[in-house]
């Protein structure tokens, strides 16, 4: 089903079961057989059934990836991020064998050559900065200066061109010297505005970002192939479209830091309402990127600074929520749904998410350690919710004791719908015949009678 | 005195001055800090590397962070999991029998 023409004249609710139409249509996917279509449309079916509060055929259950399959098939996270013929294999071992309801995409897995090439400061990943059987890890620094806040407000491209992105990789770090774009005006000012092109290292810099580039397209299109095998020959649908982030945490994550903008919630208050306010546009268009029509029409959005042990429900109140509202009512109003991972927990935040001016059904919300027994009170009815299985069942518990828990999650969430079940972070080290129980016991134990 | 060791992923060097400093420091309590499932196997191998050097009965253990819980606690072998930073604090009150 093609974008209906008259789609920006339709309400919100509309928009958005235009969108999810078009994902269970699935026009252009050509499956190995009709057996793993109709297996494939069963499956979006659960889903849509879970995002619109309704009870599914069976609670679906999905497995949450880390650098899982690769320690599962013998490999280690560097050849994750090196080596794709270990990535292919490894992400197709992992789903014929688990056979989890939705697809563990590869491009999870970033190319480490390109990380390289860009000399990119802000992670450690296998093999650079961390050991080679070692997930990637964030390196958090003050990357934009406390004093920078006007500098960003005025212009944030401009910022991130010549002041930001050139700290943060070494390939851009002669982007300092170029010219504000917007001076390119008028034919007098063109070869000035040239200059800085002609100069080597600003040349060096450009022919780095080119391979960048070629390998990064390269890695685009194996990505393609192999999450398309899992979606083709396995019959698994991506239930994650498009990616965003909450404003606060465009700043707090990789800008100013975390110790850094703790400080400024006590000295700078005005300028992160400020700068959370400025980049609203930026957060809204960013799940188009990734998201394209019959995608699935989710915006994924990693929460991190909102969580309970970050900040005070005042400061959640005044500090984070009114910017990542506008983002979601954003999207919500055009369609998508904000799919929120609330990384740590939210239970002194169920009363404030739960805003009334969020309409029922247009967002999905998965918890990683929130009490779920609180989240189904304040949610159900409200937004689809899941999670909370825990990462230390699943690498340290016995077979027995994680059956137990997916059994009572499922009799404590899944009883009127709108849940479905999900690890409450990134899997790297399992035991094997845990997961396999954990997808097992989900789907015996998760159907509706 | 509170000293800070990074054991997750680099266990094996760091284990070389945890063990002399728990010995000299003379410290009644090892707090552990980790993240991701990644850092069991380094707490269950510290708790024991604690235990192999007589050390085990003269430290209280604790551990926190990320994705750390009870279930983890026990897997390692520690004495206590905390949630947070004032848990660690209420837990180190608790056993050194302050108020």
């Amino acid at each position: 089903m093609p974008k209906p023409e008259n789609f920006d004249k339709l309400t919100p609710e509309q928009k958005r079961e235009a969108r999810l139409k078009a994902w269970y249509d699935h026009e252009g996917i050509e499956f190995a057989t009709p057996e793993v279509e109709k297996a494939y449309q069963e499956r979006v079916k659960m889903f849509i059934d879970v995002f619109q509060m309704k009870k599914p055929k069976r609670v679906p259950v999905a497995i949450a990836t880390g650098f899982y399959p690769f320690l599962y098939a013998g490999y280690s996270c560097r050849d994750a991020m090196y080596d794709y013929d270990k990535l292919g294999k490894a992400m197709k071992k992992f789903h014929e064998d688990f056979m989890p309801d939705t697809v563990a995409s590869a491009g999870l897995y970033v190319p480490g050559k390109v990380l390289e090439i860009m000399d990119y400061k802000l992670y450690h990943w296998p093999g650079h900065g961390v050991p080679e059987d070692t997930p990637y890890q964030c390196a958090e620094a003050e990357y934009m200066k406390p004093d920078e806040y006007e500098t960003y407000l005025s212009d944030p491209s401009d910022y991130f061109i010549r002041t930001y992105l050139p700290r943060v990789f070494g390939a851009f770090e002669p982007w300092k010297e170029l010219p504000p774009f917007t001076d390119l005006l008028e034919l007098p000012f063109i070869p000035w505005g040239m200059l800085p092109f002609g100069l080597p290292h600003v040349q060096e810099s450009l022919k780095k970002i080119m391979k960048a580039g070629e390998i990064s397209l390269e890695w685009a299109g194996k990505v393609a192939e192999i999450d398309n095998y899992a979606i083709t020959n396995l019959g698994l649908p991506k239930y994650q479209g498009g990616f965003s982030k909450a404003p606060f945490d465009v700043v707090a994550d990789t800008m100013r830091g975390t110790r850094a903008m703790m400080l400024d919630s006590f000295r700078k208050r005005k300028e992160i309402i400020e700068a959370s306010e400025r980049n609203i546009p930026f957060m809204t268009n960013m799940p188009y990127g990734a998201y394209s029509w019959g995608s699935s029409p989710t915006a994924f959005f990693p929460l991190h600074k909102g969580a309970d042990s970050f900040m005070s429900p005042k400061d959640f109140k005044e500090l984070y929520w009114p910017s990542f509202k506008a983002v979601m009512l954003n999207l919500i109003n055009d369609g998508m749904i904000p799919f929120l991972f609330v990384e740590g927990s939210y239970n002194q935040r169920l009363d404030l998410i739960t805003d009334p001016d969020i309409p029922p059904g247009s967002t999905i919300w998965y918890f990683d350690q929130t009490d779920m027994k609180e989240v189904r009170k304040h949610l159900q009815g409200w937004a689809c919710f899941s999670g909370n299985f825990p990462l230390s069942l699943l690498k340290t518990g016995t077979v027995d004791q994680v059956k137990n828990h997916v059994k009572k999650l499922i009799d404590d969430c899944a009883g009127d719908g709108g849940y479905y079940l999900v690890n409450g972070a990134v899997l790297d080290e399992a035991d094997a015949d845990n997961l396999r129980a954990y997808v097992e016991t989900a789907k015996e134990y998760g159907v509706y009678k | 005195m509170v000293q800070l060791f990074r054991l997750a992923g680099m266990l094996p060097g760091k284990l070389v001055s945890l063990l002399p400093a728990v010995k000299e420091s003379k410290a009644t309590i090892v707090g552990l800090s980790g993240f991701l499932t990644l850092a069991y196997d380094p707490m269950k191998n510290t708790v024991q590397a604690l235990a192999d050097a007589g050390l085990r009965d003269s430290v209280k253990i604790m551990i926190g962070g990320g994705q750390m819980d009870d279930q983890v606690a026990a897997y390692a072998k520690a004495d206590a999991y905390g949630k947070d930073a004032m848990a660690a604090v209420t837990l180190s009150k608790g056993w050194v029998g302050a108020k």
